[in-house]
């Protein structure tokens, strides 16, 4: 029986998927990298550029004000989107007793590797110190693990990793387990890029919050699939891509508690970010600007802002429950091949739409190469990832990656190029 | 790409997938995007490559590569070899497609099965042509070469 929790109509806001790659049909199964851009986020792009271009926060003119507006408007939404202001409050403005002003907590990044350098050098390289611990795990992507090195390095913090069974999962006791008195920081993702895997951020946030453990989360995946709440989940520290939940690229969102984003130095020094300036000293604005030195992506945010309400419209518990039913569309279809090796937790309960596999005796790289010639478009190797790939004693994986504008089609598609692949390597 | 027939005959049947007796020298090329790597080992006795083998971790570019190459050196000299290096080189990277002649010009390996011919070489590198439309697996077909271009620097 087909799929029927995502509208008909909104296919028609992505021609791409009735186009041809290699003269094949075109089959999308790469959305963990970047997603499909529909329509109106191409027309709210387009209608800046077209018809009010003109630069934020600093034009005493008619279009300046309207772009400062609309540009403002999406941290509205921003706000609204991750539960920041209150439940049913108009574009965000109504405040909660834990987050009285939201506008200050969310930044605008040039997306999550910003977001997690910009934590990274102004809260760990002043607030780490030799002695503390950073628990992370080895499954992180490396733009949440990396930044984190040359913090080590400077600090002389060390890390201390999660154990993770041989499928990449790891539970709350895990975590728990490795929490010492040493522990500063925790670092980790709300949902894996490699194999899908969701663990219980919620109880690990509260654990850790308990213990005055600052929280990092790679929210990258877990943002752009699945309802996500800071007032019901309040970690320190949040991030995510647009281009991930159908904005452009370049640009992001990093959720930072207020209180330590007013104790941090600035990332990034100029203009848009200062009060005053004189010749050997100046001052900053408040939050948010203090962090968003320099003309941002100013059309890149309004896409985004059509985005989220592309995305509001369709409602996330809907596409959460979409991904689900694909997903276990999938893993049953592919049981009935005997080379599949699913990594991860092969269990829709456990994992968003992200099926991480190899073929028995087949290299990913061959394998995505033969899909390729089909038309359909994986990400094959190592994820960005590679001390998961290490973990797990693997060169890489084959990784099909789902959104909303999946149907089952691109799945049969999928297993028919997976049987030319065995057939051509058998 | 789907490898062509050439390309798995060299995948499938890669009898230099060993590590050959008496190797006089070993290098070893990782590529760090995909962890593939390949160890190449050459046997040099009077200054020409008398066996060549590898081992190697990798998708079939890489293996089929890897065995190419050693199938493709037997009997040469170093500095042959270098010239065999530079035309799939040319193959891979270039635009126009280069001679075979251009490549063989060393001395001719009488043990079967590798290729001293012009005619016989050709299909074998002329399979990897279609790396020039994926720069994306173009290290994959690479990675063994650079291995030799390590051995014949050193001599």
């Amino acid at each position: 029986m087909p799929l029927r929790t995502i509208p008909e109509s909104i296919y028609k806001d992505f021609p791409i998927l009735a186009s041809t790659m290699r003269r094949k049909p075109f089959v999308y199964l790469d959305s963990a990298a970047t997603s499909l851009t529909p329509e109106p986020v191409l027309e709210a792009m387009n209608a800046y550029y077209r018809e009010y271009g003109v630069n934020i926060h600093r034009g005493v003119y008619e279009f300046s004000e309207r772009a400062s507006r609309l540009f403002e408007d999406v941290r509205s939404k921003v706000i609204d989107y991750l539960g920041l202001g209150q439940a049913g409050s108009n574009a965000g403005t109504l405040p909660t007793k834990n987050h009285p002003n939201p506008r200050q907590e969310i930044i605008f990044t040039r997306g999550s590797t910003e977001a997690s350098n910009l934590i990274a050098y102004s809260w760990g390289r002043t607030q780490l110190q030799a002695g503390d611990e950073i628990l992370t795990t080895e499954l992180e992507h490396h733009s949440t693990l990396v930044p984190w090195h040359p913090v080590a390095q400077k600090t002389g913090a060390s890390f201390r990793f999660v154990p993770m069974d041989a499928q990449g999962q790891y539970s709350l006791e895990d975590f728990l387990g490795c929490i010492t008195p040493k522990t500063r920081l925790a670092v980790f993702s709300g949902m894996s890029n490699v194999t899908g895997f969701t663990p219980p951020i919620k109880q690990m946030l509260a654990a850790a919050r308990e213990r005055g453990i600052v929280t990092v989360v790679d929210g990258a995946q877990l943002v752009s699939h699945n309802p996500v709440s800071i007032s019901d989940l309040e970690p320190d520290f949040l991030y995510f891509s647009a281009h991930k939940m159908l904005g452009p690229t370049g640009v992001g969102v990093l959720y930072g508690r207020r209180a330590l984003l007013e104790e941090m130095e600035p990332f990034l020094y100029g203009g848009d970010m200062i009060h005053q300036v004189h010749r050997d000293w100046s001052s900053y604005h408040p939050l948010p600007e203090k962090f968003e030195a320099g003309t941002p992506n100013i059309a890149g945010v309004l896409g985004f802002g059509a985005a989220i309400d592309y995305l509001n419209a369709i409602g996330m518990p809907a596409i959460r429950r979409h991904e689900t039913e694909l997903l276990a569309y999938a893993l049953d279809s592919l049981s009935a091949v005997p080379e599949f090796r699913g990594l991860g937790p092969s269990d829709p309960a456990k994992q968003g739409g992200i099926l991480s596999f190899n073929l028995q005796g087949i290299h990913s790289h061959d394998v995505g190469a033969v899909l390729d010639t089909q038309g359909v478009a994986v990400r094959t190797g190592v994820h960005c990832a590679q001390p998961a790939m290490e973990r797990m004693g693997i060169s890489g994986t084959v990784r099909a990656s789902m959104y909303f504008y999946n149907r089952e089609a691109d799945i049969d598609a999928l297993v028919l190029a997976i049987k030319n692949a065995l057939k051509v390597f058998a | 790409m789907v490898p062509s027939a050439y390309l798995m005959e060299l995948f499938k049947a890669a009898r230099h997938r060993r590590e050959p007796a008496q190797w006089t020298s070993k290098h070893e090329a990782n590529n760090r995007a995909c962890g593939d790597r390949v160890t190449l080992y050459l046997r040099m006795e009077g200054g020409l490559i008398r066996d060549a083998g590898f081992e190697a971790e990798g998708c079939s570019l890489t293996l089929s590569s890897a065995e190419l190459l050693c199938r493709s050196v037997l009997g040469l000299s170093p500095a042959e070899a270098s010239q065999r290096m530079a035309y799939f080189y040319e193959l891979v990277d270039g635009s126009a497609i280069p001679s075979p002649e251009a490549a063989v010009s060393g001395q001719p390996d009488t043990s079967s099965g590798n290729f001293s011919q012009p005619a016989e070489l050709a299909p074998y590198f002329e399979a990897f042509l279609p790396l020039r439309e994926l720069p994306l697996r173009r290290r994959c077909a690479t990675l063994a070469w650079e291995n030799l271009a390590e051995a014949v620097q050193a001599g």
